[in-house]
């Protein structure tokens, strides 16, 4: 029979027959092609991902102003002399005074590392009735629960009710998280330069790209830097492979969810997404996370919020660490620090009944992406993908 | 007619009543408005400063039409004024260069005028970033210095 099968084929015949073969195998075999409906998949990379506070033109968000920062309570703190001395008459840049206007703490600590080791000014609180976010204790006024601290609500700026934002109260005064702010805008340059900390969104089970009552979104790392063009701009349709360590990902936190008109949206549930910004690694657990993503009509690109808990001490890491920046992004530790405990309204403390995290949302923008898994390209290096055996089976393989 | 007389008196007293009695009526443009105020001192200059004058800088902001409308006072200065003006941006602890001079009528205290912001000095003065200062023949840098504060409204 093997024999036949060199008789029946001529030489012409199969290679005919193997380039067919090649083209309907190369196109049927695309893993996670982003936006195809044969696929199945579709594959967005995270481009910009920022705290969701509400900005007004003037700013009625904060009828007292922005928060002063490390360098104005410290310098207010001095004598007229020890101004003159540490500021070279005002000279000196604040970056390169932060080394002084750190060490405020009572004792001569750096209350970035210490934000209990000074008096932490009172923070100015965003004040007013509108917000980013979502529902996320399941209350219409905010009441304690056994999983939530009692605060109060916002209506959401879709008109939704009952929002939950404490997140934003908390720093919707604060220079630095302004869309404008040094750490929005730093954070977001520095993972597009260098690529760390890069969120890939993979939504698969998808039957219609309009309306799907059951898909499932999960959350990975990449690994390969953006693709800009020329303009700096981000490329669409790139590929990014996914964080693996001992072949299992990073991360792949997963969430079932629908597509209703067009937008996915989640159900509840925790999820680590991955972050550097202000040259701050970190793991960003979002508790009872939901997240809600706008394709655009060409499937080029989408525009998401994720609403969850977010954790103080967390938060502290990020906002506290972020070191010399904080000189021109004008916030203090020890009042953020002492202020998120104060408003904190999730996940009491069992044994204090301190609440330990903070609504939150944020807003993002995406483009398609094709995610590459690590794995597929093991297991095709292992064993003979579908073309080498089909020229095989026709005795043209070569060997 | 006796009844309609005392029954119009009537209506005038009770319309008396009301109108005296009611508030003031509030101009609409102003309950827009932004206030923003700063005490000024020698106590907020980059550079050690020692006089005696005081001043107090109050900036109206419209906000359709983005004009500041500023009334500056100062009194007991060490020395005749040289520029009074909004300067930015920056924070105390460090000098920027004018952005407006609000003396281009005179130097005379109290100091009034007017000018339409651009955005960006829009965004300088919303988060706080421009301060009022007021330079003297023996204080060339400034003599007295406030940070502007936006003050809530009432």
């Amino acid at each position: 029979m093997k024999q036949n099968s060199k008789y029946i084929f001529g030489t012409g015949t199969k290679l005919v027959l193997a380039l067919t073969a090649f083209c309907f195998l190369a196109f049927f075999s695309q893993p996670s092609i982003a936006a195809s409906k044969a696929s199945q998949t579709l594959g967005f990379v995270v481009t910009t991902w920022n705290f969701a506070l509400n900005e007004t033109k003037f700013a009625d968000e904060c009828p007292m102003g922005m928060n002063p920062g490390y360098d104005e309570i410290w310098w207010r703190g001095l004598s007229k002399d020890d101004r003159a001395k540490y500021t070279d008459n005002g000279l000196k840049t604040r970056l390169d005074r932060y080394q002084f206007a750190i060490r405020r703490g009572k004792n001569g600590q750096d209350v970035a590392m210490n934000p209990t080791s000074a008096d932490a000014p009172p923070l100015l609180l965003a004040q007013g009735p509108a917000s980013y976010g979502m529902n996320l204790d399941g209350t219409d006024d905010g009441r304690a629960t056994s999983k939530s601290c009692k605060h109060d609500k916002y209506v959401g700026l879709d008109g939704a009710p009952a929002v939950d934002n404490q997140l934003y109260r908390l720093l919707g005064c604060v220079y630095g998280y302004q869309s404008y702010g040094q750490y929005q805008v730093n954070a977001n340059e520095n993972r597009k330069s260098n690529g760390l900390g890069m969120t890939l969104i993979e939504i698969t089970d998808v039957d219609d790209l309009k309306n799907d009552n059951d898909v499932t979104v999960t959350f990975y790392r990449s690994i390969d830097q953006y693709t800009l063009n020329g303009s700096g701009g981000f490329v669409a349709y790139s590929s990014y492979r996914t964080d693996t360590a001992n072949g299992k990902p990073r991360y792949n936190s997963r969430v079932k969810g629908k597509i209703l008109d067009g937008v996915v949206s989640t159900e509840s549930g925790d999820v680590n997404l991955p972050f550097y910004g202000n040259y701050t690694y970190m793991n960003q657990l979002v508790r009872d996370m939901r997240m809600r993503l706008e394709l655009s009509e060409d499937g080029v690109s989408a525009r998401g919020m994720v609403a969850g808990y977010y954790g103080v001490d967390q938060l502290t890491f990020y906002a506290c660490g972020v070191g010399p920046i904080a000189s021109s992004g004008f916030s203090d530790c020890p009042a953020i620090y002492k202020a998120a405990y104060e408003i904190a309204d999730g996940h009491p403390d069992p044994q204090t009944g301190k609440c330990t995290t903070l609504s939150s949302a944020f807003n993002f923008a995406a483009v398609s992406a094709f995610i590459v898994h690590p794995e597929s390209a093991t297991v095709a290096k292992t064993t003979p993908n579908p073309v080498s055996r089909l020229l095989s089976a026709l005795g043209i393989d070569g060997n | 007619m006796r009844p309609n007389r005392d029954a119009a008196f009537f209506a005038f007293g009770i319309l008396s009543v009301l109108v005296l009695t009611a508030p003031a009526p509030v101009v609409h443009a102003a309950e827009n408005d932004i206030l923003f105020t700063s005490e000024l001192s020698d106590d907020e200059q980059s550079t050690p400063t020692y006089s005696k004058g005081k001043g107090r800088a109050e900036i109206v902001l419209e906000r359709e039409t983005l004009k500041i409308t500023w009334t500056v006072t100062y009194q007991d200065l060490s020395s005749p004024p040289l520029t009074v003006g909004l300067f930015g941006p920056e924070n105390v602890g460090a000098n920027a260069g004018m952005l407006i001079d609000f003396a281009t009528n005179g130097l005379n205290s109290p100091i009034k005028g007017s000018a339409i912001l651009n955005d960006g000095q829009l965004q300088y003065l919303i988060t706080g970033r421009v301060y009022v200062n007021i330079t003297s023949q023996k204080w060339k840098a400034g003599e007295l210095r406030g940070q502007l504060r936006r003050q809530p409204r009432p």
